[in-house]
């Protein structure tokens, strides 16, 4: 039954109740009223008939009396006459004038004959005509008669008054048990739809009940279940000294997956995933889902560290299997943090957060599964100071840039630098990139990171063309600022800030920043191509190495890893992939540049190879800016 | 040989019809107070009159030899098995006989009250009577013809049947005729007279005795006129008599001026609008009316006893008599029908 109709059958019960119990109400009422109106008639009735009733044995008194002084004549018959004589004309009068309408009119016509009777009988007691008893006697007769049959018609009329109240009554009662009837029907009806009302609101109770206490993706449990569970177990744990276990698991490049293949795609996994860990863990254990690709397992009575990894190394497993969405297979991992109560907390919310720390130290040292212990905990807190430290770094204006020059391979001019961030922490130091970038990229702080290496590069690139110097610069781009469309604009408001040409800025680009989402790379690459920027790949040869980008997209510079162009001479594995790639950047019209140049063997290999742009040591290390100006000056003079 | 004419269980088919069909006739019926009297005599003939004025209807009249209330009530009832078209019910006990009027009604036998009214508790929609009140105005005009415009003195009224509604009506329009045009005159009664003839004679000889000088003896019922004749003309009395019925000693006595004038409640008209109603309702060509219709009564004098005395010489005689009245009747029923709460 729809919402629609149940409320319609509950509005069509409470008014036919309603009006049933209404009905019932008038049918009881008019029960009542008439039974009253019954009574009182059937009462006026009785009245009328005792009182010709009375009227009837005073006459019949009389007659007596009359017949006792006819026999005998003496003052014991005499006064028995006197006495009745005129006794039932008070009776006959109340008749005449506040009897029923027939008692009325034949009291009015009875009158007449009684008071003529009377004064027969006054002259009988008078002894004047002894006559007049006879007549008399015929008198009481006929009045006697008369009343008789008055009598009669009215028990008639009694009974025949009785019969159609009686009928009138049964109709009443016939009507009373229908509405009865009807109302009870309605009642149950009544009944019933409440019922289903209630079974509607308990449903949808527990509906809600789930619902809050479900992740509606996955339907599993959420984190307030989760806290509930939790908050049970660790108290049975505690009581009866079993250690309970409690897992986080998150996947690793789970957002890659969102971000490449859809939000859609990232549910279904998600889904999956779920379905895995269900499956990884017993019935009494709780899978919940944390939020994003975070999910928990609460393992309770696991007894040992032990037996949570072994958990952990299933659950695992389970995710290892490939994953198929929508026809693309997909292999994902995780990384599972574990921790045990009460050996690692005895309270269920700082169980979660070392468990969550154990997950994090697990996906930082790629380990797979780890367990907490202490010193997990400072370094988390360590990594955690470490974020925290490079956004303040990045706002305050900490990070400084170096620059490493590059040269003609074939005359050694200078061509360009290549700026790369430097940390100089307050406490800690000089940070090197390779410590501090990937934090950058793990906690979302590329993107500022690269604006602000662009944005310093730009303003160094215009102090020294204010200076003289022409030299063109190229930046690191993160892989996440491929991915937003307003970075072309950021660019572009930065040199349009700067006033420097478009073209004085190389913007160095990896394969794997286009692979994750090509789409919306390309768009964002068109965007800065049409800026003027130029473009470089940079690690070619060490990733995906797709040659359909090269030609699909509109780079100008293919940048050859250092693993291949040290070892160059020495290697000719590496001799052979610097070869190709060389000629496979000039085919496709891009200048080749080789990093990594150690000496100047390589540096002649890769002139003769046809490598256009060299950048290493041999030509000089990365040096500070204010140092560039001065090394550019000794190297023109060295060459001049 | 009287009570064998009276027709007890009587099957008369009206028409040319033979017995053979007679089973397949709708059949009515009538039961009488007493079938020994003239009244009696009067009202079956009508009543066969118009039955076989409708034709194609087979009739019975019963009832009692004597007055019997409880045998009319039995022959009512066993009437009832048999005359599905109808009864017409001419009763001297309306109470007695309500019940089983009740039952036959319930049974969808349809029930006329004719001559004395039913009890309202009958449930009998349809009466055919005289207006008795005006039949005791019209003897108390005949007598007070014969009276001074003065006069004073008494007039004895009696009354065969105390309680009977018709009879007691007539004693009133009496008594109101009187009170109205001769004020002084003291109308005494109505007393107790008695049905039985013998009683009845009793009765007046003491009323007389003990109102020698009454200026007038006046009796509701049939026997009261013939036995005041009889009594005044043994005392060679110079009062008045008054009475109802066309008895043959009634008319007798008018004639020979024992009494002043009878008034007829003309029963054969009675019988015969009873059964054509009756007869008519059980062919199907009509329901019976609801009402009261007033049949007239005839005064009868010296003035008009000629004709009386050769109308109750013959079953014909009576007939012819009464062919216009019952046209008229045949003709426009309803204009005789008068509210039944009217009747008196």
């Amino acid at each position: 039954m729809s919402f629609w109709e149940g409320r319609a059958t509950a509005r069509v019960a409470t008014v036919g109740l309603t009006l049933g119990l209404l009905a019932l109400a008038g049918l009881a009422l008019w029960s009542s009223v008439s039974a009253q109106a019954t009574t009182a008639h059937v009462r006026a009735l009785n009245n009328s008939s005792e009182r010709w009733s009375r009227v009837l044995e005073h006459i019949n008194v009389a007659d007596n009396a009359l017949r006792d002084i006819q026999v005998a004549r003496t003052e014991q018959t005499i006064e028995p006459l006197e006495n009745s004589v005129g006794s039932a004309r008070d009776e006959l009068e109340w008749l005449r004038t506040q009897g029923q309408p027939n008692d009325m009119a034949v009291a009015a016509r009875l009158l007449p004959l009684y008071d003529q009777t009377t004064d027969i009988l006054r002259k009988v007691i008078a002894g004047q005509d002894p006559l007049q008893a006879d007549q008399a006697g015929l008198a009481h007769s006929s009045l006697r008669r008369q009343i008789s049959s008055t009598i009669g018609a009215q028990r008639l009329d009694t009974t025949e008054y009785l019969s159609a109240a009686d009928e009138k009554n049964s109709q009443l009662r016939v009507a009373q048990i229908v509405a009865f009837v009807l109302d009870a029907f309605l009642v149950g009806l009544f009944g019933m739809v409440l019922l289903g009302h209630r079974r509607k609101i308990l449903r949808q109770a527990a509906k809600n009940e789930h619902e809050a206490h479900h992740d509606a993706l996955t339907g599993l449990a959420n984190r307030t279940l989760l806290a509930r569970r939790m908050e049970q177990a660790v108290v049975k744990a505690r009581k009866k000294d079993e250690p309970l276990a409690l897992l986080i698991v998150d996947l690793d490049r789970f957002k890659e997956v969102n971000d490449s293949l859809g939000h859609h795609s990232g549910d279904l996994l998600l889904r999956q995933v779920a379905n895995r860990l269900s499956w990884a863990v017993r019935d009494t254990d709780l899978v919940a889902r944390l939020g994003g690709d975070e999910f928990a397992v609460l393992l309770p009575g696991v007894g040992s560290a032990e037996n949570a990894g072994m958990v952990a190394e299933k659950i695992l497993q389970a995710l290892a299997m490939p994953v198929t969405l929508e026809g693309l297979e997909l292999e994902i991992a995780g990384s599972v943090g574990v921790a045990l109560c009460p050996s690692d907390s005895g309270d269920g919310h700082e169980l979660l957060r070392h468990a969550d720390i154990a997950m994090y130290a697990a996906k930082r040292e790629k380990s797979g599964v780890a367990v907490y212990d202490a010193r997990l905990h400072e370094r988390g807190a360590a990594h955690l100071t470490a974020v925290t430290e490079l956004r303040h770094a990045i706002d305050r204006g900490e990070l400084f840039l170096h620059y490493q020059p590059k040269a003609l391979a074939d005359t050694g001019a200078v061509c360009g630098v290549e700026a790369l961030a430097r940390w100089q922490h307050p406490t800690r130091g000089l940070v090197r990139p390779d410590e501090f970038i990937p934090i950058a990229e793990e906690n979302g702080l590329i993107e500022p990171l690269t604006r602000y290496v662009i944005d310093a590069a730009l303003r160094q690139c215009r102090a020294w063309s204010d200076a003289g110097w022409e030299v063109p610069v190229s930046v690191n781009v993160g892989a996440a600022c491929l991915h937003h469309t307003e970075f072309p604009g950021d660019v572009a408001d930065l040199i349009k800030r700067h006033g420097l040409p478009a073209r004085l800025l190389t913007l160095e680009i990896t394969e794997s920043a286009i692979i994750s989402d090509p789409d919306r790379a390309v768009e964002v690459l068109r965007g800065l191509t049409e800026l003027g920027v130029r473009l470089s790949i940079d690690d070619f040869g060490t990733g995906y190495s797709s040659i359909s980008y090269l030609r699909s997209m509109r780079v100008h510079e293919m940048k050859l890893d250092r693993s291949f162009v040290t070892h160059m001479c020495t290697d000719a594995g590496d001799s052979a992939i610097v070869h190709a790639l060389v000629a496979l950047a000039r085919n496709f019209g891009l200048q080749a540049v080789a990093e990594g140049v150690e000496d100047q063997d390589t540096w002649t290999a890769l002139a003769k190879a046809g490598c256009d742009v060299v950048q290493g040591y041999f030509l000089s290390e990365p040096l500070p800016a204010e140092e560039i100006v001065a090394w550019l000056g000794d190297r023109a003079a060295a060459h001049a | 040989m009287r009570a064998a004419a009276l027709l007890l269980g009587l099957v008369l088919l009206s028409g040319c019809g033979g017995a053979a069909k007679s089973e397949a006739l709708p059949h009515v019926g009538f039961v009488v107070k007493r079938t020994g009297g003239s009244f009696a005599q009067e009202m079956t003939s009508g009543f066969h009159e118009g039955v076989g004025r409708i034709g194609g209807v087979s009739a019975t009249v019963t009832g009692p030899p004597g007055q019997d209330g409880h045998k009319e009530v039995e022959l009512f009832r066993d009437l009832t098995m048999a005359a599905k078209g109808g009864i017409a019910v001419a009763t001297s006990e309306p109470a007695l006989m309500a019940p089983s009027i009740g039952e036959a009604l319930t049974q969808h036998v349809a029930v006329v009250g004719v001559d004395m009214r039913l009890t309202a508790s009958s449930k009998v929609k349809l009466h055919v009577g005289n207006d008795n009140y005006e039949l005791g105005e019209k003897l108390a005009d005949e007598l007070m013809r014969r009276l001074p415009p003065d006069a004073t003195g008494t007039v004895v009224v009696g009354n065969t049947a105390p309680g009977l509604a018709g009879f007691d009506d007539r004693a009133d329009g009496l008594r109101g005729r009187f009170a109205e045009k001769l004020p002084r005159v003291l109308v005494l009664g109505p007393f107790d007279t008695q049905r039985d003839d013998e009683a009845n004679r009793d009765a007046w000889q003491r009323l007389v005795a003990a109102n020698p000088n009454a200026l007038a003896f006046v009796g509701t019922g049939d026997c009261d006129g013939v036995n005041l004749a009889a009594i005044r003309t043994e005392r060679s009395a110079k009062w008045l008599v008054g009475g109802f019925g066309v008895d043959p000693r009634t008319l007798q006595a008018v004639r020979d001026g024992a009494m002043v004038a009878t008034i007829s409640p003309e029963h054969y008209l009675k019988g015969a609008v009873a059964g054509w109603l009756l007869a008519r309702h059980a062919t199907g060509a009509a329901a019976l009316p609801a009402g009261w219709v007033e049949t007239p009564g005839l005064t009868v004098t010296t003035a008009n006893l000629d004709q009386i005395l050769h109308r109750q010489e013959s079953e014909k005689a009576r007939k012819d008599f009464f062919q216009p009245q019952i046209d008229s009747f045949v003709e426009d029923p309803a204009s005789w029908v008068r509210p039944l709460e009217q009747a008196r």
